[in-house]
């Protein structure tokens, strides 16, 4: 929430505001933003951090230039751009994994065969 | 162990592999009712940047401007994102075309998907025409319509409907979607159920022959009164 502009100090459970600023930035639930860091996490570099997801999730949702974002987030432009890139291609590359595999069903009753 | 064997760039390529034989269309028959169509299709486009050299492949009737078509497929018990393929041109690659190059050899032998008008023409798919009453005109309506809240959700990213970028990575952007997407409807953010088995059709069209029936009755006992 810090990372959206948001400080939630003094609330110990997030609510639904909380809720909605955090989809307005990121485009989905804390919940699911924690079970892709670990689908992700081994495919990114050591140096990746948890934070990187939501900086390739901002990058997705929000879509702002890349002066906007790295000021927004408080950083370089060019280490926005190493970091927020390999993020979105690593999510897209779990397409196989969690979407459609692409396996021909008459391949494999020739296999069994 | 495995970041220290390979370098990174070949990580995403290795991942891919090993996730080549999870086969994520096997969720069609999540909740399977024993109905031919397990799945729902459609074509969705996305607006992209007119690229400079001018090609009208890349019109999209949608915009009336530059577009890239993707297919993505429902279960339909489910309700989860089975399948996606993509980008196409929208001006070369009509809905039915897209479904016939690739998805179409992934079903089983009598095996059907749900699918608009333009999918009409294809003995695999089932177009809103193709129902024996009412009812299941309206269940297959739900659908459908139920697919178009996945499509809503795909374009909820800034990404997907101001692209700005080279086109060769919008198919980047549109594959995290899904996976977002995906994991999010896996998560709890389910879509809404739809009542799509053969024995509700079978109950509806009984119903429905019955209600005929007495119609019929009401009617000739009308005419009999009179």
């Amino acid at each position: 929430m810090l990372l959206a502009g948001h400080d939630c100090a003094g609330d110990l459970v997030p609510n639904q505001t909380h809720m909605r600023r955090f989809r307005s930035h990121f485009g989905t639930s804390p919940g699911v933003c924690a079970h892709l860091w670990k689908l992700i996490k081994p495919v990114l570099p050591r140096s990746f951090i948890f934070f990187h997801l939501l900086w390739g999730m901002m990058f997705m949702k929000v879509y702002g230039t890349e002066a906007v974002m790295a000021s927004k987030i408080g950083v370089d432009e060019k280490t926005y751009r190493g970091h927020a890139w390999p993020v979105v291609k690593a999510i897209a590359s779990m397409k196989t994994k969690v979407v459609s595999a692409k396996v021909c069903y008459n391949v494999l009753l020739l296999v069994s065969f | 162990m495995f970041c220290f064997l390979f370098p990174f760039k070949y990580h995403i390529i290795i991942i891919s592999l090993l996730a080549y034989w999870q086969i994520k269309l096997a969720n069609r028959f999540i909740g399977d009712r024993g109905c031919a169509c397990k799945l729902s299709v459609d074509g969705t486009d996305f607006r992209i940047p007119q690229p400079t050299r001018f090609w009208k492949g890349w019109f999209s009737f949608k915009f009336k401007g530059p577009g890239l078509r993707y297919e993505v497929a429902l279960g339909i018990q489910s309700g989860y994102i089975c399948w996606v393929n993509g980008p196409f041109a929208p001006g070369c690659w009509v809905d039915i075309s897209i479904f016939r190059a690739k998805l179409k050899q992934f079903l089983r032998p009598g095996e059907k998907v749900e699918a608009d008008a333009g999918y009409r023409g294809d003995g695999s798919t089932c177009p809103p025409d193709d129902c024996a009453n009412m009812r299941e005109y309206i269940m297959k309506q739900e659908v459908r319509s139920r697919h178009e809240t996945v499509n809503r959700r795909l374009k909820q990213f800034n990404c997907m409907h101001q692209f700005r970028h080279n086109i060769d990575d919008h198919v980047y952007f549109f594959e995290a979607a899904a996976v977002v997407t995906q994991l999010g409807i896996e998560s709890g953010e389910r879509l809404y159920n739809v009542l799509y088995d053969k024995l509700s059709m079978q109950i509806f069209a009984q119903s429905e022959k019955e209600e005929e029936m007495k119609l019929c009755q009401m009617t000739q006992g009308g005419l009999r009164l009179r």
